[in-house]
């Protein structure tokens, strides 16, 4: 992670200079916009998430501990966005709405799921707060310690919420014919 | 509890994050039991499939919303380039290209795209409205991508390996689509074409471009070669009349994202 030049931006945005934020957005607006969507399984929803997570980062941008790194509180702050909008909203799955159900068929499903959107659909069916440590272990490829701080939840916390989710999922995708 | 104790050791080892001590009772769990390996082929599966799941990239639109909204907020934005020199980020990653961007799409526009630079970053036009996805075919990008083409009118997916480039457009809805591809240098043949029922389409192959308009859901998919496995590959998608994705795809198999 760029840990320092973000610090720099940050500091430089803090002092006047905006069109600093300009490049935090270029950095992690695809970042968070994937997770996003991951998480809320819409493509609406997901930019919603995304942008006001740059907007109210921007705006909370003084009481930001620099101790901290900035990739993490924005990532938690997109990732709240994303999960408040979940909470509100009924999920929907719009890339592969047009997508053929082809449960009956093991073979099927499984390349359904290289394209993601088989694997989309089991991933909505989990809770919020299963999904997200999924999509942040899995999708994102962060640690359980990235994963704690970005959560605010000890890492224990995040190993037996990933052990739960991964069982559920495998459940999920058992149910649906996946059959590694 | 023997079988949970089994599945947090096996995705301790997928994770990485397995210990010596754990690591040998793991190996123990494995040797004397069938069903211990069956887990295991099962887990391993499951996390390699996780990780195929490509990244969904931002409609173009995103980045314009973002940046009105924090206009809104705080006023425009400015100064961008002198900060980029602050922190050390290469400016031309961003702004050198940015011009090449208009030229590019405005050459591209009247067929003489071949007046464009060969190979590095390559940029877009990001004074559309529907913004701009850059591109480096440098850069550690994948080999494939989807794109996402914005409410809901469906999905745009690539690959390129070499001189063949296949592309599969999808269409949701009742919407008119075009896509366009030029080579940059070259030839682009059309070798093959696949459709999925539903949806009308025409394509128009002319030298180094190719042209395929859509009416309706439907799916279409390309197999196209191009006569210089160098060329990279500009790709526009229109909705409706509107350019909602554009792209280059890299001559290497290298399609970089925004």
């Amino acid at each position: 992670m760029t840990r320092d030049e973000d610090a720099m931006l940050v500091q430089a945005c803090l002092e006047g200079d905006h069109s600093a934020f300009d490049l935090l957005v270029d950095r992690y607006e695809g970042a968070l916009f994937n997770a996003a969507y991951r998480i809320t399984g819409s493509v609406e929803d997901a930019m919603d998430a995304t942008q006001a997570a740059f907007v109210n980062a921007f705006e909370k941008l003084h009481t930001f501990d620099s101790s901290y790194r900035f990739f993490s509180w924005i990532y938690r702050i997109a990732c709240n966005q994303a999960l408040n909008l979940v909470g509100r909203r009924r999920p929907r799955v719009e890339l592969d709405a047009d997508h053929p159900d082809r449960g009956a068929d093991p073979e099927a499903v499984f390349t359904e799921s290289e394209a993601g959107g088989f694997l989309q659909r089991a991933l909505m069916e989990l809770t919020p707060q299963h999904r997200v440590v999924i999509v942040l272990k899995h999708l994102q490829g962060l640690t359980y310690r990235e994963i704690a701080e970005l959560l605010e939840i000890p890492e224990k916390t995040v190993k037996s919420r990933l052990f739960t989710a991964r069982q559920n999922l495998r459940s999920i995708l058992l149910e649906k014919g996946f059959v590694p | 509890m023997r079988l949970e104790r089994l599945e947090t050791l096996l995705w301790e080892r997928i994770d990485g994050v397995i210990n010596a001590e754990d690591q040998m009772e793991l190996e123990a769990f494995l040797a004397e039991d069938d069903e211990a390996q069956e887990l295991e082929h099962e887990l391993t599966a499951l996390a390699k499939r996780l990780a195929t799941v490509r990244e969904a990239i931002p409609p173009p639109v995103l980045r314009k919303r973002i940046n009105e909204a924090l206009a809104a907020a705080h006023g425009p934005m400015a100064g961008r380039r002198a900060l980029m020199s602050a922190v050390g980020r290469p400016s031309p990653i961003r702004w050198a290209p940015q011009v090449l961007a208009m030229a590019a799409c405005l050459l591209i526009g009247v067929g003489v795209g071949y007046l464009l630079q060969v190979g590095g970053d390559r940029p877009l036009d990001e004074s559309r409205a529907t913004g701009a996805i850059y591109v480096s075919s440098a850069g550690a990008a994948p080999v494939a991508w989807e794109m996402v083409l914005g409410q809901g009118a469906g999905t745009l997916e690539a690959r390129r390996t070499g001189a063949n480039v296949s592309v599969e457009l999808r269409v949701t809805g009742e919407h008119r689509a075009e896509l366009r591809l030029d080579a940059e240098d070259g030839d682009l043949r059309v070798i093959g074409v696949k459709r999925e029922a539903g949806g009308r389409d025409e394509i128009v192959a002319d030298a180094g471009r190719v042209i395929v308009h859509t009416a309706g859901s439907g799916s279409i998919g390309l197999e196209l070669a191009c006569s210089d496995d160098a060329a990279p590959v500009f790709v526009v998608v229109s909705v409706d009349g509107e350019d909602v994705a554009e792209r280059w795809i890299g001559p290497a198999g290298g399609a970089g994202g925004s």
